[in-house]
């Protein structure tokens, strides 16, 4: 029907209807040929231009881990150059109770040795930052002729752990001949909870 | 007035096919080629088509076979029954003259109850159009779409469809009806079975009729002489009923020879009553016509011809009628805008198929580079390569804080070799100075109490100690001399430790 009133209508009718076939069928093949591969290939540029700026990224990155690494291995080692000079707990306890051989290796006889509990120390007071690292003191009283006495200062700080002398007092001493009575106040640090450190 | 086209007239009867391509120019009309082939059996019986397939197929091979092409075409109206008259109208002119023709044409008994096509025209110049005659031509409709649907299954263009007399008048106008006016022109047709007479009395159709033969029952002889009958009574018919009648005849007879005797144009000019009787055959009829001939074409239809003289809208006969519908132009006319249409639309499709033959390039292009990237690059790593980065900060940042715990720790302590001290402190120890007691104080001071021999030795002890690299600046507390100690001198010095940050 709708073919039978077009033949019969006039030429501007009939043109115009081709007009608009040709219209519609060009959007209608712009939208089904064009636009969807249009859009396709847009998209895959944009994928270019990220996976380019991600490559970049990944090299800079890439870099930037490389120095990490490096980084890390020199803290790392600095790390244990450190903790070398601290003892570890067992450590402290090993020392602790070789004191009383140290100083008779040294030749020094061993009066007292009294081991403080380890109390709160300032920088744990202080920082909540060196709470792994815990001083732990001990007061020994040794007798021995001065040389000895030199000698057991010698081991106990020529080591790779530091062990610091706080205190010293000596009284009557002749320098060959005589063993003063000693009292040397030490103090060692050690290193708690060491696994979290590394 | 010729217009330069190139048409093909088509004269089908029910022995032969013949196709006549004429070209109008400047020069008049110029037969290009013709070219003719028998009809197949059983594509025409009896006047009418029986097989359409089969005669388009033929007329198409015959225009392949003479590499006829022509856009436009007319072709002859060879079915039965056909009705050519002519209507004298009422001196009331009606005011609808198509439904007045179509209620005279519904009288005639061989088109009752058939779907009628027809058209008309009104007859003589326009000066004599007063004189209120009209020419009607008819037949079935089921015949006119039967022939369109032949020809257009043969791939013609058909313009127009009339009968073979009017074609043949037409061809002969020029020599034969044009310019005279002193004699009535008697022309007859016989064509397959039809007897068709028409009288042109001063350059117009005054007469037509058309009368059907049954060949099988007529013999030639007989044929003849009712053929010299037809022709006598209407030159009679002129002489006592039409007054004003010129009494001169010119006669021309066109008739396939083998439905008549062999000295039929000898008979028939002892039989018919006028001096002036031309008998032609369908072969040498040609030579009535004004058309330059190609040489090398072959014996031309003047049917063929005048069909296609009738498209290319000659000076010469008025017969304007055309059995041809007016919808099937429009029709035509429809096809023409769809192909125009589609032929812009597909025009469309190949442009957009290029260019999505090229974005699906680029699109492949651009996903290979992709490919390549992501195959060159770190874009598969980048994920660990951040994990990482982030462990190694995390680490980093322990391990510093570690660090720096550690040095705050160290930094915060003051170191001292205790044992080269202590040595120190004997080498700078002088003979006559006994150190009775040594104690330290806040880690870096250090008192030493004793007895000297002197006060120069407790000077020079001094001194001594100065000279110390771990003694800071070793001073004289207090002397004294002790009488009860054989007046030796006590003494107390103190000193600092230069110690070393961190150790």
């Amino acid at each position: 029907m709708l073919i039978d009133n077009l033949a019969k209508s006039n030429r501007l009718s009939r043109s115009t209807v081709s007009a608009v076939m040709i219209v519609i069928s060009a959007i209608a093949m712009y939208n089904w040929i064009i636009a969807p591969r249009a859009a396709y290939l847009r998209a895959v540029q944009r994928h270019e231009i990220v996976a380019g700026n991600i490559a970049q990224k990944s090299e800079v990155i890439s870099k930037k881990v490389v120095a990490k690494r490096k980084e890390l291995q020199e803290l790392q080692e600095q790390f244990t150059k450190l903790r070398d000079t601290l003892f570890t707990s067992e450590q402290a306890k090993e020392f602790f109770s070789d004191l009383q051989t140290i100083s008779e290796e040294a030749g020094c006889a061993v009066y007292s040795l009294n081991i403080l509990t380890a109390a709160p120390s300032r920088e744990r007071q202080q920082s909540q930052d060196t709470s792994y690292i815990v001083p732990r003191s001990a007061t020994l009283t040794v007798a021995g002729v001065y040389e000895k006495i030199i000698r057991l200062m010698e081991r106990l700080q020529v080591r790779t752990q530091r062990v610091w002398v706080d205190s010293i007092k000596m009284e009557i001493f002749d320098y060959d001949s005589a063993e003063p009575k000693c009292d040397i106040t030490i103090t060692l640090y050690t290193v708690e909870d060491e696994e979290a450190a590394v | 007035m010729l217009d330069n086209k190139t048409v093909l007239g088509i004269d089908i009867s029910a022995s032969a096919i013949n196709l006549a391509l004429l070209r109008g120019g400047s020069a008049g009309v110029e037969l290009v080629k013709a070219a003719s082939c028998p009809v197949p059996d059983g594509a025409i019986k009896d006047g009418n088509i029986e097989d359409s397939v089969l005669l388009s197929k033929a007329i198409k091979s015959l225009k392949s076979r003479s590499k006829i092409r022509a856009r436009r075409a007319a072709v002859s109206l060879f079915s039965q029954p056909v009705l050519m008259q002519l209507i004298d109208m009422p001196k009331n002119l009606p005011t609808n003259i198509g439904r007045f023709v179509q209620n005279e044409v519904k009288r005639c008994v061989a088109l009752s109850g058939k779907e009628i096509a027809l058209d008309f025209c009104s007859i003589g110049s326009s000066a004599q159009q007063n004189t209120g005659r009209i020419f009607v031509l008819a037949t079935d409709a089921e015949n006119v779409a039967g022939i369109a649907r032949v020809c257009n299954s043969a791939q013609l263009n058909v313009e127009a469809l009339e009968p073979p007399m009017l074609a043949y008048a037409r061809a002969f106008y020029p020599k034969k009806i044009a310019g005279r006016f002193d004699c009535n022109v008697l022309m007859v047709i016989v064509q397959d079975n039809i007897l068709s007479l028409g009288v042109f009395r001063k350059q117009n159709l005054d007469f037509v009729r058309s009368k059907e033969i049954d060949k099988v029952t007529t013999q030639p002889e007989e044929f003849c002489r009712l053929l010299a009958d037809q022709i006598n009574a209407v030159i009679k018919f002129y002489d006592v009923e039409i007054s004003d009648s010129s009494p001169e005849w010119e006669v021309t007879v066109v008739a396939d020879c083998a439905q008549l005797p062999e000295d039929a144009e000898k008979s028939l000019k002892a039989k018919v009553d006028c001096s002036s009787l031309f008998f032609r055959t369908p072969q040498n009829a040609f030579q009535d016509t004004v058309i330059s001939r190609n040489v090398g074409s072959d014996c031309p239809s003047v049917v063929a011809v005048g069909l296609g003289m009738k498209l290319l809208d000659t000076d010469g006969i008025n017969l304007g009628v055309n059995l041809l519908p007016p919808e099937s132009a429009e029709v035509k006319s429809f096809k023409k805008h769809v192909l125009i249409t589609a032929n812009i639309i597909a025009a469309l499709l190949l442009p957009m198929i290029f260019v999505s033959g090229a974005l699906s390039m680029m699109t492949n292009k651009v996903n290979e580079n992709i490919a390549h990237i992501k195959r060159t690059e770190f874009i598969d790593d980048t994920h660990s390569l951040l994990r990482e980065e982030a462990i190694a900060d995390k680490q980093i940042i322990s391990l510093s804080d570690r660090i720096e715990q550690m040095n705050k720790v160290l930094d915060s302590r003051h170191s001292l070799p205790w044992h080269e001290f202590l040595n120190d402190l004997r080498v700078a120890t002088p003979n006559n100075v006994r150190i009775t007691e040594l104690f330290s104080k806040a880690n870096s001071k250090i008192y030493l109490k004793g007895l000297a021999s002197s006060y120069e030795a407790v000077h020079l002890f001094v001194k001594m100690l100065n000279k110390s690299e771990y003694i800071d600046s070793a001073s004289l507390v207090e002397t004294e001399r002790d009488s009860g100690h054989r007046g030796l001198v006590s003494y107390e010095i103190n000193f600092s430790l230069v110690m070393k940050r961190g150790g």
